[in-house]
Order: structure tokens, then C-alpha cells, then sequence
């Protein structure tokens, strides 16, 4: 709805009048003993964190890590080399199989020896005679 | 006692404080500085905040403010303006955060969670109506001057409370006094329009 000037008016000073009739305060007794005491509890709480802060370096913390990644790399590489040791004994052991198996008794061939002394396969086995296939 | 003077010896004697006894001559020094300027201080506060309890609370804030930060007082301008213009910033923060917790409280009004404590009627005066007219102005009123820019509102309540004079308002805005006169002009033209705006359209 709307209204007429002079009430909007009216209206605005009195609102306006508020400003004007704020009562000016008076801090209370206490207020200075508040403000002592906040100013106290922030101090304890400073101190506190400064002694969390000095109890626990975060400087110290950081190169203390720092050196047990360190420590642990070493000993992984070392580790390694220790795998390198355990693949040549493996290639012993495979050596040692190959000379097992390898032998005349678990041949699937058939090995004779010619008169001039010479090893060589049966018919059986012309690639491991020598001749060409026919 | 000279103001910067006063500032110095404070700063010192908290120095010295913080090291040794806590119960020394800057502590007596400083509750001095804090009897001076409390109700000034006090009285500021609430011209922004308009609520008692809120401007001691915040009041006692400045003083905090003060104790901390008194090593870092220059002596560009006098102690009180310095103490005047934290509570100023104190304040302007204030109504930050009461202008964010309104906007985020609306939004649990809008999904529908409230806060019972809003709706709390306050009973100031005997008369129910007159109080519910009262409460609508300073609504009303507190709105409007929320809308201003901080410097424009700044300048304007400063302006309207006892014992600030031009140059001191000057002073606290680090501005110069011509500036605070055509700011306390345009923040009153400003909230006239915007009160006649929503004294109209009601």
C-alpha cells in the first residue's frame, strides 16, 4: 500500500531518532577484571602451545623421517644385491640339473658308437646323426 | 601522562612482564589506558552493534587486541585513536559475521532446521506494542545502515555519537576531514532513500 509523503516522512525521523537516542553506556565494574582475565587465559594458552610446540619439533620430526627413509632405501638395495647372490645359485642349481638329466640313461635317443669311435644318433634321429631329412 | 609516552612505557613494561613478574608496573599501566578508554570504547561498540552485551563483548576484545598488539603501536597517530580505530574494526568484523550467521541461518530455515533461540521475544518494556514498534524500527534502521558501504556507515555512526569530532573521525578512517563530511552527507542521503524505499513499499 502505498503511503503519503509526510507519514513516510515522519516516519523515517523517528526511525532515524533511534541513533540519537541510544543511551550512552557505562561499563560495568567488572569489565576491567574481565578483560585481565581474558588477557591471562590467552597468556596460558600461548604458553601452553609453546610448550607443545617446544616438546615436539616439527624441524626434528621432518629430518628424523628424512633419515629413516634414507636408512631404509640403504637396506633395500642391500637386499637386492642379497636376490643377485640367490639368482647365481640358482644357475648352479639349474647347471646341476641340466648335467642330471643329461645324461646317456634319460636320453629319448638312442647314441652309438661308429667304428672310428665317433658318437652319433640312430636312424631314429637323423638330426642328431647328422644327415639331412629326407 | 603524553599519550605516546604512555605507549612506550606500556609496550616496555608488557616486555618485561611476560618475562618476569606478571604483577608489574605495565599491568598497572595498562589498566589504567583500559579505565581511561572503556566507556568510549564501549560506547563505540555499541553504536555498530546496538546490542549491550555484544558491544562488552566485544569491547573487551579491543582491550585484548590492545595489550598484544602494543609493541606494534606506531607513533603515527595518538594512542586513543589507535584504541578507537580497532574498535571500529572490531565492530565492522562483528556485523561481518553476524550478516554470514544470518545469511547461513536463513538457509536452515529454508531446509528446516531452526534455531528456537531466534524466536525469543525480548521484554524490554511493559508495553507489548510499543515494544513490538520499537523492535521494528531498530530493525528496520539496522538494516538500512547494513546496506551502507563501511566507510559511509563508519563515518555516520562515529559522527552521531558524542566525542568524536570531525578530525578524529578523520583520524580512525586515515582520510581527511572533507572526506568524512561528504561521507556522513552521503551515508545520511543514502539511508533516508532506503528507509523512505521501504517505508513506501510496505
Amino acid at each position: 500500500m502505498k503511503r503519503y509523503d509526510k507519514q513516510i516522512e515522519e516516519q523515517i525521523g523517528e526511525t532515524m531518532r533511534i541513533l540519537d537516542s541510544l543511551p550512552s553506556l557505562k561499563a560495568s565494574p567488572l569489565f576491567r577484571v574481565r578483560v585481565m582475565e581474558r588477557i591471562d587465559a590467552l597468556q596460558r594458552k600461548e604458553f601452553e602451545s609453546g610448550g607443545i610446540r617446544g616438546g615436539f619439533n616439527v624441524r626434528l620430526a621432518l629430518g628424523a623421517m628424512l633419515v629413516a627413509v634414507n636408512i631404509g632405501s640403504a637396506a633395500l638395495f642391500f637386499t637386492s644385491s642379497g636376490h643377485i647372490g640367490g639368482i647365481s645359485d640358482a644357475s648352479g642349481t639349474i647347471e646341476q640339473l641340466r648335467d642330471d638329466y643329461a645324461g646317456p640313461e634319460l636320453a629319448y635317443y638312442v647314441e652309438t658308437v661308429d667304428q672310428s669311435g665317433a658318437l652319433s644318433g640312430s636312424k631314429d634321429n637323423p638330426k642328431e646323426s647328422g644327415q639331412p631329412r629326407r | 601522562m603524553e599519550e605516546s609516552a604512555q605507549a612506550a612505557a606500556l609496550a616496555a613494561a608488557k616486555i618485561g612482564s611476560l618475562e618476569n613478574n606478571p604483577a608489574t608496573s605495565g599491568d598497572r599501566l595498562f589498566k589504567a589506558l583500559v579505565s581511561e578508554h572503556q566507556d568510549m570504547v564501549l560506547n563505540t561498540c555499541y553504536r555498530f552493534v546496538m546490542n549491550r552485551e555484544d558491544a562488552e563483548d566485544l569491547a573487551q576484545e579491543v582491550f585484548v587486541e590492545v595489550y598484544r598488539s602494543l609493541d606494534k603501536f606506531r607513533e603515527e597517530s595518538k594512542l586513543s585513536t589507535w584504541i578507537y580505530r580497532i574498535a571500529v574494526t572490531k565492530s565492522l568484523d562483528h556485523l561481518r559475521r553476524m550478516k554470514r550467521k544470518k545469511r547461513f541461518s536463513s538457509l536452515k530455515r529454508i531446509i528446516g532446521i531452526d534455531d528456537p533461540a531466534e524466536d525469543l521475544p525480548s521484554s524490554s518494556s511493559d508495553n507489548p506494542e510499543q515494544t513490538l514498534a520499537e523492535k521494528e524500527n531498530l530493525a528496520v534502521l539496522q538494516h538500512a545502515l547494513n546496506a551502507l558501504p563501511e566507510n559511509q556507515k563508519t563515518a555516520f555512526l562515529l559522527s552521531k555519537q558524542d566525542g568524536y569530532s570531525n578530525s578524529e573521525i578523520a583520524e580512525i578512517l586515515q582520510t581527511s576531514v572533507s572526506a568524512v563530511e561528504s561521507l556522513v552527507h552521503r551515508a545520511k542521503k543514502n539511508l533516508h532513500d532506503r528507509l523512505h524505499d521501504y517505508y513506501q513499499n510496505r
